[in-house]
């Protein structure tokens, strides 16, 4: 090896490294950097969606039992109200009755019906079974004082105020 | 003059020691372009999953925003369900206590129950039967209870009642 081959040798170890160090900070040092940064965002955003799974699956497991222990309620306050079905079902109760005075009103997303009743039975337990009843009703059904009660000659003659709460869209 | 017996040879500019410099520093740019290549598409895929983590939390976040929307409308419901239910009862329970603490000698023509206040009409046999069995028991479960007989002509006495529940604030 000649004194001008060394010489080229050395110059070309020379910048062939220094093509290396360029490299190294130019290409491999920030896609190192940014594979780093990318891994941690990836496991923060991991750890990130574990957790809103976890929060998702316990959100919809008391859902369920909400929507499981609320189910009839829903129906009921879902299901249109017909005077004819609730007349029909004040007759189980009843030896005779009568329903007027029927206003509507809306309250948010609620239409109230109020109905007043007169209502004659033979016994006071038909009425409280008839109250009973109405919180297993196949409509959302609250009373309204006042009650009256006034004896007749069959039993007792009762007026008392019922509000149907029905659910609008 | 001295003969060769070798075939001359053209010679390289590139010495040997040159060529396998230039082949070891061709080899490790290759491995550093490689290496750099490879590390890129790396970073692409975490992106991608990234990306795909962020998508999935943003839909989660919105089903779970659906979820709560559901539950708040279903606690509300709940919350109507207990209180009808609750007044309901309540209702009825008024109206069988009353019933139960009438005494067999009084016969009630009338009444009218409302939430503060109670009006009775009816027959008893005797003042002293009604203010013994019946007064003290509306005493006891209102703030005022006024009642006014008058007298039937078979001898009994027609009474009518006013009972007021002590209303807070007033």
């Amino acid at each position: 090896m000649n004194k001008h081959t060394s010489f080229a040798l050395v110059v070309f170890i020379f910048l062939f490294l220094s093509l290396l160090v360029f490299l190294g900070f130019f290409i491999i040092s920030p896609e190192v950097k940014e594979y780093r940064m990318q891994s941690i965002a990836l496991a923060q955003q991991s750890s990130r969606v574990v957790q809103k799974e976890l929060d998702y699956n316990r959100a919809y497991q008391s859902l369920q039992s909400l929507q499981e222990q609320e189910q009839s309620f829903d129906q009921a306050i879902n299901r249109h109200f017909k005077l004819e079905d609730f007349e029909a079902y004040l007759d189980q109760y009843f030896l005779s009755f009568e329903v007027k005075n029927i206003t509507t009103q809306h309250k948010k997303d609620l239409k109230i019906d109020t109905l007043e009743i007169r209502a004659i039975f033979d016994a006071p337990v038909r009425y409280y079974r008839f109250i009973d009843a109405l919180n297993t009703f196949e409509w959302v059904a609250e009373i309204e004082d006042p009650q009256k009660f006034k004896g007749v000659a069959v039993g007792i003659e009762a007026y008392f105020t019922l509000k149907v709460y029905t659910r609008t869209y | 003059m001295s003969v060769s017996f070798i075939k001359p040879r053209p010679k390289s500019i590139f010495s040997v020691e040159l060529r396998w410099f230039f082949s070891v520093a061709l080899t490790i740019l290759t491995m550093v372009l490689i290496a750099g290549y490879l590390l890129s598409q790396a970073v692409d895929q975490k992106r991608q999953e990234l990306s795909a983590l962020q998508k999935k939390e943003q839909e989660l976040t919105k089903a779970h925003a659906v979820l709560l929307a559901e539950q708040k409308r279903l606690q509300a419901l709940s919350q109507m369900h207990e209180e009808i239910a609750i007044s309901n009862r309540i209702k009825k329970e008024n109206v069988k206590n009353f019933f139960d603490l009438v005494p067999d000698g009084i016969v009630l023509e009338y009444v009218d129950l409302k939430e503060n206040s109670l009006r009775l009409k009816g027959t008893t046999k005797s003042k002293r039967y009604f203010n013994i069995n019946f007064q003290r028991a509306l005493n006891s479960l209102f703030a005022k209870s006024k009642t006014s007989f008058s007298k039937k002509k078979d001898g009994k006495y027609r009474f009518s009642n006013i009972s007021i529940m002590e209303v807070k604030g007033e």
